[in-house]
């Protein structure tokens, strides 16, 4: 228990010497967090309305009209409303993705970590085939056979990286277990389960948030790369990727439609990658000290 | 027998020969200095059959593996659409009454594989158990020839046609969509499937390869009745994103690209070395609606979804006004029979009262809809959509990749398109919703009694005036059941490398004879 209390107060000192670029990537972070949840405070328009007079129609930086600051697209919708949305979208799928792929990793890891045998080495070889098999590639042939509902979608996104977490998670519980503050509450008639929950989760969590923080890029562009080729997000509804694929027939006449949601994917991965790099740095205790 | 005596000073001789031997053809081939011709499309048929792959994609590739007795002379017209008739497999035909047509046939016409070909060839490509019979290999031929009751061999070069009834459109059936000619022994030998495969045609190219999800290839049949291509092949390869199309294109890699919506026109402008040609279509995009689905089966509804669609938006906005919007399923190039003064109304307000008394009750209408296989669908699907939200209509849109899966269980609205394959509206409608298309065949379309038998003495009519009549009764029972609904006439244009002499025609064939097909 004291090693989390220490934990955490240590990290909440950290916080306090954040570098500059970390609390710009943070505060970018808080920013698309807040976007996503206020959409449709925060929109002019629905992300389906067309204008079909005004397609094409350029930003207000290249002589546009502030009734649409970002421009429009090939159909007159209004790339505001369509970034905004498409930001919820594809954070809601990449958050989503992230913790059922967490939650999975996590409970297999536990589970081989507690049974050992037969158990942790079939667990051990499906975290190897998965490993082994690309879920780019796993992705596309799934959403070839069973089509691309939202379900399906989200769960492949999950795909990314669960076994990781399990992997992490198996060496973690097998490591505390093996430390004298385990050994003493089961010692003194802890039931095991109760140490796991109690002590030995609390433990281990900062490695499972610094692990999320850089699974999560990965999902966002996971669901912007299907969606990309037309296997994600379908139109009319919007994501990053599904406006940079639509976007992409008209780089040359109207770049705005691809160039803007894509600034939005490389800034918020880049985000999100510097922010837990720096997370890892602070919380990793392996990390601590160099 | 003694083994051969072969010494050190023979084995290094026959080193040194060898590989100047094994170059020999490749250095024949190599002095062949004619180009190849890569086309870049957006799909290729499954199969080479030229009378099961009707669909755009596979026309667009059959036209030249394949000839008809007949031509229909495209280049007539200076927009691609002349519709003269000019002897071809054929060099004449004769009437010998309403029910018969007597065809001579040109002497000396080789096939791929070497054959002849004769009139046997061509009475095994019209024969009852290929194309007519009621148990026919391939059924929807019937809906092109169903009209024929036998075609027979007289001589060698001398073939018979009869109808079951009299019928004043057999020439122009002869030179249209599925009339290509086969080789009989070879297709014998192989059967339908195979052949499709491996096709053998009298056509300017000749079969090589295929992979129908990357490419197929063909080489210029040298034999060729009309003299040599210009080409030393071709080959169409499938690029289904537009953007790649245009930057092979840009780059060299394809000389010539298709399905080029008209918003990249100026793209492809841009450049120097390539250019956009475009054509009218004799074809239109449709929506159709499935009957089987919850609210497609009442018709009201249908009509509905029909007329809260502002055609002229989407031309306007998607095709930069250069597309055209028919009357109806009804066309100039029906001449006589063309029904003058009927439009394709659009009235959101009837619309609305007629979901308001079909009882809609705001469920979902799915329409689904191919990305890239008709120009400009995605985005036509997609502001359609719209309109229809506006008279409360709520569409869920889905994409899918190909035909099975849009017409798979769910569609209530899907995509299609109908090209006028004879001037008439027996080559049109007829063929489209008749009782041997696919969406009668499909139990799509179901509510087509009145439309049926109007149809079917519109078969039988020679006296034009009745016809015409008879076709204005057909148009409204089809408007009426309303299975599908016509959005417009696409204006298909081609990216072309600018050295390419070709010019598109107003069917998605093209014609790569030396005739439509050279190089500067």
């Amino acid at each position: 228990m004291t090693l989390t209390i220490s934990g955490a107060r240590g990290a909440s000192r950290q916080t306090l010497r954040m570098p500059l670029a970390i609390k710009m990537c943070a505060g970018f972070l808080v920013l698309i967090a807040l976007i996503a949840l206020l959409a449709p405070i925060l929109t002019p328009y629905t992300y389906s309305e067309q204008n079909l007079i005004k397609r094409l129609n350029p930003p207000v930086f290249m002589g546009g009209d502030w009734a649409y600051p970002l421009g429009t697209d090939n159909l007159g919708r209004d790339i505001y409303t369509r970034l905004v949305y498409g930001i919820r979208t594809s954070i809601s799928i990449a958050l989503l993705g992230t913790f059922i792929g967490a939650t999975f990793g996590t409970l297999l890891g536990y589970m081989a970590s507690r049974r050992r045998g037969l158990v942790d080495e079939i667990v051990m070889m499906l975290v190897d085939v998965q490993a082994a098999l690309p879920a780019f590639f796993v992705a596309i042939a799934c959403v070839a056979f069973v089509g691309n509902a939202v379900w399906v979608f989200i769960l492949l996104v999950s795909l990314e990286g669960w076994e990781r977490y399990t992997r992490l998670v198996r060496g973690l519980v097998i490591s505390e277990h093996g430390k004298p503050y385990v050994q003493a509450m089961l010692a003194l008639g802890a039931s095991r389960w109760r140490t796991d929950l109690k002590h030995v989760f609390p433990n281990i969590s900062s490695a499972l948030v610094v692990q999320a923080t850089i699974t999560f890029p990965w999902t966002i562009l996971l669901e912007t790369t299907l969606s990309f080729l037309g296997l994600g997000v379908q139109p009319p509804e919007t994501s990053l990727g599904q406006m940079l694929g639509s976007g992409r027939q008209y780089l040359l006449q109207a770049a705005w439609i691809a160039v803007i949601p894509g600034l939005a994917i490389f800034l918020t991965t880049l985000s999100m990658s510097l922010f837990g790099d720096w997370l890892r740095d602070r919380l990793d205790p392996s990390m601590r000290g160099r | 027998m003694s083994a051969p005596d072969i010494s050190r000073r023979h084995f290094v001789q026959g080193a040194i020969a060898t590989p100047f031997i094994t170059a020999v053809p490749q250095a024949f081939a190599q002095s062949d200095r004619r180009p190849l011709l890569t086309i870049a499309v957006p799909e290729n048929p499954a199969g080479l059959e030229p009378a099961m792959e009707l669909s755009n994609p596979g026309t667009r590739v059959t036209y030249s593996v394949f000839d008809t007795l007949i031509r229909r002379d495209f280049m007539g017209s200076p927009d691609g659409g002349g519709s003269e008739l000019k002897p071809h497999l054929a060099t004449s035909w004769e009437r010998k009454g309403p029910s018969e047509l007597i065809v001579t046939l040109r002497q000396g016409v080789k096939f791929h594989n070497g054959d002849e070909m004769t009139a046997d060839d061509v009475a095994f490509t019209f024969s009852e158990k290929r194309m007519w019979g009621d148990k026919s290999d391939l059924p929807e031929a019937r809906a092109y020839f169903g009209v024929l009751s036998a075609c027979e061999a007289l001589d060698k070069y001398t073939v018979r046609f009869q109808t079951r009834v009299p019928d004043v459109l057999l020439e122009q059936r002869l030179a249209s969509w599925c009339a290509w000619v086969v080789n009989k022994r070879h297709y014998e030998a192989l059967g339908r499937d195979r052949f499709a495969k491996s096709p053998v045609g009298t056509g300017p190219f000749r079969f090589v390869s295929m992979s129908a999800k990357d490419h197929i290839t063909f080489a210029a049949f040298d034999d060729y009745f009309m003299g040599r291509p210009n080409a030393r092949g071709v080959i169409f390869k499938v690029i289904p994103e537009l953007a790649a199309r245009i930057a092979g294109l840009v780059s060299g890699e394809f000389q010539l690209i298709t399905n080029v919506p008209p918003d990249q026109v100026q793209v492809i402008k841009g450049y120097k070395g390539i250019e956009a040609r475009s054509v009218a279509l004799a074809n239109s995009h449709l929506l159709t609606f499935d009957v089987r689905g919850e609210w497609t089966s009442d018709k009201r509804v249908r009509q509905a979804l029909s007329m809260a669609v502002d055609r002229k938006k989407l031309v306007d906005s998607l095709w930069l006004g250069k597309a055209v919007i028919p009357g109806g399923h009804n066309y100039p190039e029906y001449g006589r029979m063309y029904l003058e003064g009927r439009t394709l109304p659009f009235n959101p307000e009837k619309a609305k009262a007629l979901l308001k008394e079909a009882g809609y009750n705001g469920s979902p209408i799915v329409y689904r809809t191919m990305p890239n296989y008709y120009t400009n669908a995605l985005d036509a699907a997609q502001i359609i959509v719209e309109m229809w939200k506006a008279v409360g209509v709520n569409a869920q849109l889905q994409v899918v990749e190909n035909f099975a899966q849009m017409r798979a269980k769910g569609q209530q609205v899907g995509n299609n398109s109908n090209s006028t394959r004879l001037p008439d509206p027996l080559g049109a409608l007829w063929v489209s919703y008749g009782p041997s298309s696919y969406f009668q065949q499909s139990g799509e379309f179901t509510d087509h009694a009145t439309f049926n038998a109007i149809g079917r003495a519109l078969e039988q009519e020679t006296d034009w005036d009745k016809r015409k009549a008879l076709f204005a009764q057909l148009l409204d029972a089809w408007e009426d059941a309303c299975p599908a609904t016509i959005l417009y006439q696409p204006f298909e244009t081609y990216g072309v490398a600018s050295n390419v002499k070709w010019t598109p025609y107003s069917f998605y064939f093209m014609d790569l004879r030396p005739d439509n097909l050279s190089f500067v």
